[in-house]
């Protein structure tokens, strides 16, 4: 047996037999997980990763962790809500097996080999929405560029020096249109060029009356909702893809949501303010010392 | 910075490794936000989000999350990060 080569694109089969005999090896899980004598071995397929849920298909959430999706219900384990993967790639087995990752994009017939995984920790499942997935900490770090070639992001525009640029215009005076204008061009440097068909039309924009800069966002990339919705959630002008809609309450402009609902983004009096607040309760977790966690 | 695919994390870093952290990527010229301060700093492809975790000692402490679009920006971090860093994918 040899060792497999890192970034190297192997048939299933050739990738099995790098860690030992196909007669010895348990297919699970529709064949995802094949599973040896001392070694777990993942072929599966991955998509793009974005901040949309649900996921239907296995991706990287970043360069060093990996998350495998149950594409539907497997039980392939006893183990109490984490029946849908292999014991051998979890924390249960973690001193037992080695755990071998090999991935290729939707259609692609050989697998690229990405590297080891460590046990996984984290399987979240829900009895009624998703089949279940499980993160693995992935070693080495994957490469943007071979990230890229397998199709799982698509880089934005790299240009550096022009981001820095526009943002060091921000230590002048500016005004609203000028703030407009750098936002835009940080958005497609995070994600690429923003299409006409992203914003939304007039026709869709039946909302009531907003600020400027929220129009704008919503004109200019209202229907890239993953943009502006990471953990948080940017509300949609209308009942756009059955995302949550603007909408005023006691005389405020409710727009966005923090992901536990405690904190909301509201536009203190619609008519005389340009000053965002935070409901109560986020002002008051703000004060308490060492005990909240601010990484929203 | 959810969006980003490469970078490193920690909810309690003191004084002086933040100022290392920043010390070659200038602030964003925007006024801190109201929740805990939150301040970010962007320069050569690199993003720092920054808030400030006060605690119960004499100490300054800040909870700080570091990201970048690819790996090469964030190869500074090699440096700084250890295994006590809540997030890392450099």
């Amino acid at each position: 047996m040899t060792d497999p080569q890192l970034y190297k694109w192997y048939a299933a089969d050739e990738a099995i037999s790098l860690f030992g005999s196909s007669n010895d090896a348990r297919r699970l899980c529709d064949g995802q997980w094949v599973i040896l004598p001392k070694t777990a071995i993942c072929l599966t397929e991955i998509g793009e990763t974005t901040t949309h849920k649900p996921k239907h298909i296995s991706y990287f959430r970043d360069g060093a962790e990996f998350c495998w999706i149950a594409n539907r219900r497997y039980y392939v384990s006893n183990s109490p809500l984490a029946h849908f993967v292999p014991e051998e790639a979890t924390a249960w087995r973690r001193h037992e097996y080695t755990i071998e990752l090999f991935v290729r994009p939707p259609r692609e017939g050989k697998y690229l080999y990405a590297g080891k995984l460590a046990p996984s920790y984290v399987m979240p499942y829900s009895s009624d929405g998703d089949c279940g997935m499980a993160a693995f900490r992935l070693e080495p770090t994957l490469p943007s560029s071979i990230w890229v070639q397998l199709g799982g992001i698509r880089l934005g525009d790299q240009n550096v020096a022009g981001l820095d640029q526009a943002l060091a215009r921000l230590r002048q005076q500016t005004t609203v249109h000028d703030r407009l204008a750098i936002l835009q061009q940080l958005v497609q440097f995070w994600h690429g060029p923003i299409r006409p068909e992203d914003g939304l039309s007039d026709a869709e924009m039946t909302s009531p009356p907003i600020p400027l800069p929220l129009r704008w966002w919503y004109r200019f990339a209202g229907k890239r909702s993953e943009i502006m919705s990471g953990q948080n959630i940017l509300f949609a002008p209308r009942d756009f893809e059955t995302r949550r809609m603007l909408q005023i309450v006691n005389d405020r402009l409710l727009f966005y949501v923090e992901n536990k609902a405690s904190i909301s983004g509201r536009r203190c009096n619609m008519v005389t303010t340009r000053r965002f607040s935070a409901a109560s309760k986020g002002e008051a977790a703000g004060r308490r010392k060492a005990s909240r966690c601010p990484s929203t | 910075m959810c969006h980003a695919h490469y970078g490193a994390s920690k909810a309690w870093v003191q004084e002086e490794q933040f100022a290392a952290l920043i010390a070659n990527i200038p602030p964003v010229a925007i006024r801190p936000w109201r929740w805990c301060g939150t301040r970010f700093f962007v320069g050569q492809g690199v993003f720092i989000w920054v808030a400030d975790n006060p605690a119960d000692d004499d100490k300054k402490w800040y909870s700080v999350r570091v990201g970048a679009q690819t790996e090469q920006p964030v190869q500074f971090l090699k440096q700084l990060v250890d295994d006590k860093w809540d997030w890392r994918a450099l």
